[in-house]
This record gives C-alpha cells, sequence and structure tokens, in this order.
C-alpha cells in the first residue's frame, strides 16, 4: 500500500517531466499533467479488475493518489504562473507578424511541414495570410490571421479596418503581470490610475484587464468585489 | 481552494494509512515469526509439545488476520502461505525435526519477505 503511494507519486513526476521535455506537440490538446493522469488511471484501474487475486486496494490507492496529485498541481499552477509556466511550459510564437520564427519551430522539432498540415487543417492555405501562430502549451495551433484575410473582413464589408495589435494582458485574475506591463511602456502609477478610474481599488480585486496596441482597455472586476 | 485542500488532505490521509499498515504488518509478522522460530527450535530439542504449540498459535493468528491480510496483500502470497503453515504442521505433528526446522525457518523467510515488501524503503519502491 505504502509502496504503491510513493511509486505512484515517483512515475507521476516522472510522466510530467518527460512529457515536458518531449514537447508540446506529443500532447494534443491535453496539459502535460491531464495526459499523465489520462494514461496512468485506465491501466491502474484495469488491474485489480482483470486479476482477482490482487487486492482492490492497489487499483485504488494508487488512482486516488493520482487524482489528488492532479488537483493540487492544477491549483498550484492556476496560482502561481511561474510554477505553471515550470510544469506546463510557455506557448511558442512560430509566426510573428507573417514571419517564421525559425529558432522556435525547431525548438519545438515542427518542420514546415507539419506547420501547412496544421495551417490546412484550420482551412488556411496560404501562409502569408497568417499574422500570428502560436504553439499553445497544450499542443494546438492557434492562429491570427491578418485583419483582411480574417472571416467577414472589413474589407469585405466595404469598412476601413483599424489594425489595433495583439491585446496583452496586465492583469490576470489579480496578479499584474509586470513583464507585459514593461512591454507596453507603462508602469504601476498608469495602472493604478487606470483601474480605479474604472471603479476598482486595486490590482487584487481585477479579474483581467488587457490593453491593446491602440491602447484600448478590456477589464473585468472579479466576482464579489466591491 | 476547497478541492485543493481535499486533495491534500486525501494525500496525508493515504500516506497516513500506507504508514499505519507497514507497521501493523510489521507488528504481526514479527509476532508470528517468533512463533514459528520456536517451534523449529523446540522440536530441535525435541519438545513436541511446546513446538505444537508454538505452530499451531501462529498459525491461529495468522488465519485471524484473514480479513486484513486479504485487504493489503496479494491473495497469491497468502495462499502460499497457508500452504508453508500446513507443511509447517504436518511436520509437526509427524515429529520430524530436520523437516519441522526447516519449514519454521520457510514460514519465517516468506513472512519476513512479505513485510520487506510493504515497507516504505528504497528497495521495495524501485
Amino acid at each position: 500500500m505504502g509502496v504503491s503511494f510513493v511509486r505512484t507519486i515517483i512515475v507521476f513526476l516522472l510522466l510530467v517531466v518527460s512529457l515536458r521535455i518531449m514537447g508540446k506537440r506529443q500532447l494534443g490538446e491535453l496539459e502535460p499533467i491531464e495526459l499523465v493522469v489520462a494514461i496512468l488511471i485506465s491501466n491502474l484501474a484495469a488491474q485489480p479488475l482483470q486479476d482477482v487475486g490482487t487486492p482492490l486496494i492497489y487499483g485504488i490507492v494508487p488512482v486516488l493518489t493520482l487524482l489528488s496529485c492532479q488537483v493540487l498541481i492544477s491549483g498550484v499552477t492556476v496560482k502561481y504562473s511561474r510554477i505553471r509556466r515550470m510544469i506546463c511550459g510557455s506557448p511558442s510564437i512560430l509566426i510573428d507578424n507573417g514571419k517564421i520564427i525559425q529558432s522556435e519551430m525547431r525548438r519545438n522539432r515542427i518542420s514546415i511541414d507539419e506547420l501547412y498540415v496544421e495551417l490546412r487543417s484550420k482551412e488556411i492555405t496560404d501562409i502569408a495570410t497568417v499574422k500570428h501562430a502560436i504553439l499553445e502549451t497544450n499542443g494546438t495551433l492557434s492562429v491570427i490571421l491578418y485583419p483582411d484575410f480574417s472571416p467577414l473582413t472589413p474589407r469585405e464589408m466595404g469598412i476601413t479596418s483599424e489594425d489595433t495589435g495583439s491585446p496583452v494582458c496586465i492583469i490576470n485574475d489579480g496578479r499584474v503581470m509586470s513583464d507585459n506591463l514593461r512591454l507596453l511602456g507603462r508602469d504601476q502609477k498608469w495602472l493604478k490610475k487606470e483601474i480605479s478610474k474604472r471603479g476598482a481599488s486595486a490590482p487584487e480585486d481585477v479579474y483581467i484587464m488587457s490593453v491593446d496596441g491602440k491602447g484600448n482597455i478590456y477589464f473585468a472586476v472579479k466576482d464579489g468585489s466591491k | 481552494m476547497k478541492k485543493e485542500v481535499f486533495a491534500a488532505a486525501l494525500l496525508a490521509v493515504i500516506f497516513a494509512l500506507s504508514v499505519a499498515n507497514a507497521y501493523c504488518l510489521d507488528k504481526l509478522t514479527g509476532e508470528i515469526i517468533e512463533l514459528v522460530d520456536e517451534s523449529g527450535r523446540m522440536a530441535t530439542c525435541g519438545e513436541w509439545e511446546k513446538s505444537q504449540e508454538a505452530a499451531e498459535n501462529a498459525s491461529r493468528i495468522w488465519k485471524e488476520q484473514d480479513p486484513y491480510t486479504h485487504i493489503v496483500l496479494r491473495h497469491s502470497d497468502i495462499e502460499s502461505m497457508n500452504d508453508d503453515f500446513y507443511e509447517l504442521l504436518e511436520h509437526v505433528y509427524s515429529h520430524d525435526a530436520g523437516a519441522t526446522s526447516s519449514s519454521a525457518a520457510l514460514v519465517s523467510e516468506h513472512l519476513s519477505s512479505i513485510n520487506q515488501i510493504e515497507q516504505i524503503r528504497i528497495g521495495s519502491v524501485f
């Protein structure tokens, strides 16, 4: 029982690290922790079912241990972005402003053919229409097209479009993203002013705040905050 | 946050139960090994009544713990252990000193091995 418990924790951590090293392309829409739990749980539950000579506790202990580890680590990664980056990695920008970032492609072991496959699966045949392509931490590719090539483009509607740039998140669930704030060329003083303008007293009261290239702000306060 | 607290508490409970299980199994096997060793020693000295009493007590204690052992031990280990006990008792009843002594050693070794496997040690984990 104790040995099963310790072994489960060791194998769980080992698989999370292995999947992290293997890279995002191996994941396929699951975060590393979720994939590890999905891989292990079915096998662990099946063993005592197939062999009646194995006590059920040999299945129950590892399954409960895995679930607890998953819930705990997921909770920690929601709370601490640094730990989340460590366990789940961070998104990789493969195409930035129309330019393929070859170093990122190599780092993620993605060939140009594979990138094309991903784009075609999103009904994009011309790579030149892609403004940003981001390989997310769960292995999926998010694609942002140039405004002119987006569905129902302003051009098609005869309206002049304006590129506002990608919005940058500066407050995430009460936490100030200092790096993003610096990236925008803003400071804490500006942030405080904008927050108080919108009726919140501190960043802790804000659920999300993002700013686009033109300075337009999206703002949502946390439920239950004054 | 409640979920995380529950998960942490569950992990702590599983760990505590594992440690308690390892302790209980150590105590149980230790007690039985002592009796089985005594049975073997008595058989060598020709004290067959004492040898029989010790072997029967050891077998009885093992059987009494059936509900517990069936939950925490592999059933194949339990069956194999039962066979070892029958063999020991058979040799005690037939007053065969050499065979009793070796059967007692076998039972002791088997119990010790079952106990070792359940202890949280580097060797048993890996």
